[in-house]
């Protein structure tokens, strides 16, 4: 029985330092790329971009299912982002609440006959309706079918070779798809790109123009806040350097149209439609029987807004989503595992997502159980634990610190000492309790993903039209 | 028994207490490098606030050239920032104006030599600014940074060598960029378009090609410039290309026949309608819409049956186009036609210019 606790305490040990050295080496693999990546871009590449007849069009996808109270300013704030051609489609996937309504009253959208040229099925189209004050929104109304059928649907009726699919709360900054379209001007094998996600919970925002830039104002908003710097200045970039950035958000993709249909587009009937779409697309991309040498690409300095949850059970309920959907698309796409025609995204990026993402909650959650174990036992000294307690807790500081020291130095660092402190407080706060309580919500929703076989989308999110909508 | 051994315990406390002191030291510099971008950013807007009027006043003027040196020479990197930005907003007349500033402030040895820098943003800010001196040495020097290992460099070091404007700089610059991919065909023919209408006979005598000096990509970047100029010397010779064996050499002359807009280009282009490639013939049945060549609008009607959605599509916008009897041409089809792609792309395309009747409220 001790034998059997040894090797159990060991073993989460050693995941523990693993997991830390490879988190270090994602810090520095980040830090690297940033490095290059602002070392090769000129303020008149944008300036260009922007002027160009040239630049490559863009269509921005935006599904949207019962977004009345956010609908209107996502939509102002994609129309008016500073490039020189792009459509808006807004998908309404059959919405219950006046989603079309108040589209068609802010934008004056009229009934036309419209179908695609794609060969990617989704339910049924209703009616697709044109905007005569901006000829370049499109709104499609559809049978429900989730979010991944909706940016479907809206990939079929766009016309432009470069697709970018955005989530209904997004904002976007108005330089955004420039940098996001920039690297596709100089890699002809660039596949896809994704950017920075940030929560939108502190802008300001007026008729769809982000007009200041500030945090959250709740402690839980301050702990997504830094989970999100976290994951997508370091993590996401390191990984993507390594071609295992095994999940792009939702809230910002853009991809070429003729890679979104050969991979067939985002699995409908997905938990986490992005999660499980990113994995099939790293192993459509570097798939070694293709041939194709394409690439995916991480863009520091693109951001899009989104919004987090302000509300404990509404954050709950999205984590367990989360980890529902990310168990659900290891399972799918097996058989990229260990798989070598995969390259390092199946031999890397899935084992890290898989023990370092799926299995960490029930990794850290069995390291609690066993430390009260071997303490009620007697099998170990307070100190020890304690002495471990200390080494999570400053090595999870540490390397947040890092990534908070990556973000200053760039143009997303905090806009004022007070935003700095706040968010310099929260990296200390995170772990004493968010952190757990993200751990046991993981723990439970993959109790009931894998034994109560539960798949749905669980509790809607709740909308803060203020301050994002310039109707309220 | 304990989890970790006796060695191992003080070792990880020891590990635990030096990460304690990183994080103090790391939050002092992040605290520093927060500190020091607040005070550039506060030094800049101050330095803008100063400068900025006086630079619209020598732009009118007002104020002698040596006054707005003095004023920004203390801070060398502030004031080329600001002088490039405020060069991006002025007029070409106006940016002229401007050229005596930088090239006071500008250090040409400087700035070439650090084109063989090791550093690739000091390449891409020398190339830069070289773009602001128009001389011989630094066209040289932008010449040399053509062959830079980094394609941004390359690209920038175009861009600077159009600035300033002379045509002979246009053959090496297509030449430094020969490449199958037609992303970067794109960034060519833009840099290419900065040179104006001086950059025609080049053009010209690239698609010439009498010693078949350039490769097919080139004589693509060229058609593509020579179309978005609307170069109407080019029209014979961009006909002639229509037969050229390679089709991406086809359509992309079809396409500038159309921008440029030369009715006599009207019955060649009809021609590549049965082109083997879905492409050419989709390039030809819209170059057949811009040039509102009502007399070929049955190619149009039999494009509207095409294998290819998207030439069906276009053939039907270029009907569109082509104002009433095109648009009752739509009707017919949608009407009579037994094809029901033909029938479903007239529903669409009226559809989409509000001339299908409106069956329900969107509400």
């Amino acid at each position: 029985m001790i034998a059997i606790l040894q090797i159990c305490a060991l073993t989460i040990l050693i995941y523990f330092v693993a997991l830390s050295a490879i988190n270090l080496l994602l810090v520095c693999l980040g830090a690297i790329r940033i490095r290059d990546y602002n070392n090769k871009s000129t303020a008149s590449d944008f300036d260009r971009i922007v002027k160009s007849n040239l630049s490559l069009p863009i269509s921005v996808i935006i599904p949207a299912h019962n977004e009345a109270a956010i609908i209107i300013g996502t939509v102002e704030n994609i129309l008016k982002l500073d490039y020189p051609v792009h459509e808006v489609i807004v998908v309404d996937d059959g919405s219950t609440d006046e989603t079309i309504k108040l589209l068609e009253q802010s934008f004056n959208i009229q009934r036309l006959e419209k179908h695609g040229a794609s060969h990617i099925k989704t339910q049924k189209v209703q009616a697709v309706y044109a905007s005569s004050d901006y000829p370049n929104l499109v709104v499609i109304v559809k049978e429900n079918g989730r979010r991944a059928d909706a940016i479907n649907a809206g990939v079929t009726l766009s016309h432009y070779p470069l697709i970018c699919i955005i989530d209904a709360d997004c904002v976007i900054e108005a330089d955004g798809l420039q940098r996001m379209a920039r690297p596709f001007l100089f890699d002809p094998n660039l596949a896809a790109a994704t950017g920075v996600v940030r929560p939108s919970n502190g802008l300001v925002i007026e008729n769809g123009v982000i007009i200041k830039r500030g945090l959250p104002k709740t402690w839980l908003g301050m702990n997504q806040e830094i989970e999100y710097t976290r994951s997508f200045q370091w993590l996401r970039i390191g990984l993507n350097r390594l071609q295992s950035m095994l999940s792009i958000s939702g809230a910002l993709l853009l991809i070429k149209k003729s890679v979104f249909e050969e991979t067939g587009g985002p699995w409908p009937d997905a938990i986490t439609d992005d999660i499980e779409y990113t994995i099939r697309l790293n192993g459509f991309l570097f798939d070694r029987k293709n041939k194709r040498d394409l690439n995916l690409a991480f863009i520091p300095d693109a951001v899009s807004y989104t919004e987090v949850p302000e509300k404990l059970d509404l954050y709950l309920s999205q984590r367990n989503r989360w980890q529902r959907g990310t168990i659900q698309a290891l399972f799918r796409n097996w058989r990229m595992f260990l798989n070598p025609r995969y390259g390092t995204t199946s031999l890397l990026g899935m084992p890290y997502f898989l023990i370092f993402e799926a299995m960490a909650p029930i990794v850290e959650f069995t390291a609690y159980v066993l430390a009260v174990v071997l303490l009620v036992l007697g099998l170990t000294a307070w100190q020890e634990i304690l002495t471990l307690v200390l080494l999570a807790y400053t090595t999870s500081a540490f390397l947040t610190l890092l990534s908070i020291l990556i973000t200053e130095t760039s143009r997303l660092r905090s806009s004022s000492w007070n935003d700095y402190w706040k968010m310099i407080l929260s990296v200390f706060i995170d772990t004493l309790g968010w952190h757990q309580l993200r751990v046991f919500t993981s723990l439970w929703a993959t109790i009931q993903f894998i034994l109560l076989r539960k798949r749905d989308l669980g509790a809607p999110m709740t909308r803060n039209p203020q301050p994002i909508s310039s109707q309220s | 028994m304990e989890i970790l051994n006796h060695n191992l315990l003080p070792l990880a406390l020891n590990i635990g207490l030096a990460l304690t002191g990183m994080i103090f030291l790391l939050l002092m510099i992040i605290t520093a490098v927060h500190w020091q971008a607040d005070r550039q950013q506060k030094h800049a807007i101050a330095f803008d606030q100063i400068n900025e009027p006086l630079l619209m006043s020598y732009i009118e003027c007002e104020t002698p050239k040596t006054a707005v040196i003095k004023s920004m020479e203390k801070k060398p990197f502030e004031a080329m920032r600001l002088l490039m930005e405020f060069s991006k907003n002025l007029q070409p007349t106006d940016q002229s104006r401007l050229l005596p500033l930088f090239s006071e402030l500008i250090e040409v040895d400087k700035e070439t030599s650090a084109l063989n820098s090791t550093s690739i943003k000091r390449r891409l800010q020398a190339a830069e600014r070289l773009g602001h001196l128009k001389n011989d040495t630094s066209a040289d020097a932008l010449l040399h940074a053509l062959e830079d290992e980094v394609m941004e460099v390359r690209y920038c070091a175009a861009r600077s060598l159009a600035a300033h404007g002379q045509t002979k700089y246009i053959e090496p610059t297509l030449l430094a960029f020969d490449t199958d991919h037609e992303i970067n065909w794109l960034r060519l023919v833009e840099i290419t378009c900065d040179y104006g209408s001086f950059a025609v006979p080049t053009l010209l005598s690239v698609l010439e090609n009498s010693q078949g000096k350039y490769s097919n990509n080139i004589i693509n970047v060229a058609i593509r410039v020579l179309g978005v100029l609307k170069e109407t010397q080019a029209v014979h010779e961009l006909i002639r290309l229509l037969d050229h064996s390679d089709f991406s050499i086809r359509l992309n002359a079809a396409r500038a026949l159309g921008e440029i807009g030369d009715p006599v280009a009207i019955s060649p282009i009809a021609e590549l309608s049965h082109d083997p490639e879905w492409a050419v013939r989709n390039k030809a049945v819209e170059a057949i819409g811009k040039l509102h060549a009502k007399t070929h609008i049955p190619i149009l009607t039999e494009a509207m049956s095409d294998s290819s959605w998207w030439v069906r599509f276009s053939a039907a916008q270029a009907l569109h186009s082509l104002g009433l009897t095109g648009i009752e041409k739509l009707k017919d089809i949608m009407k009579s036609t037994h094809d029901v792609y033909a029938h479903d792309m007239c529903c669409q395309v009226l559809g989409e210019h509000g001339l299908l009747e409106i069956t329900n409220n969107p509400s």
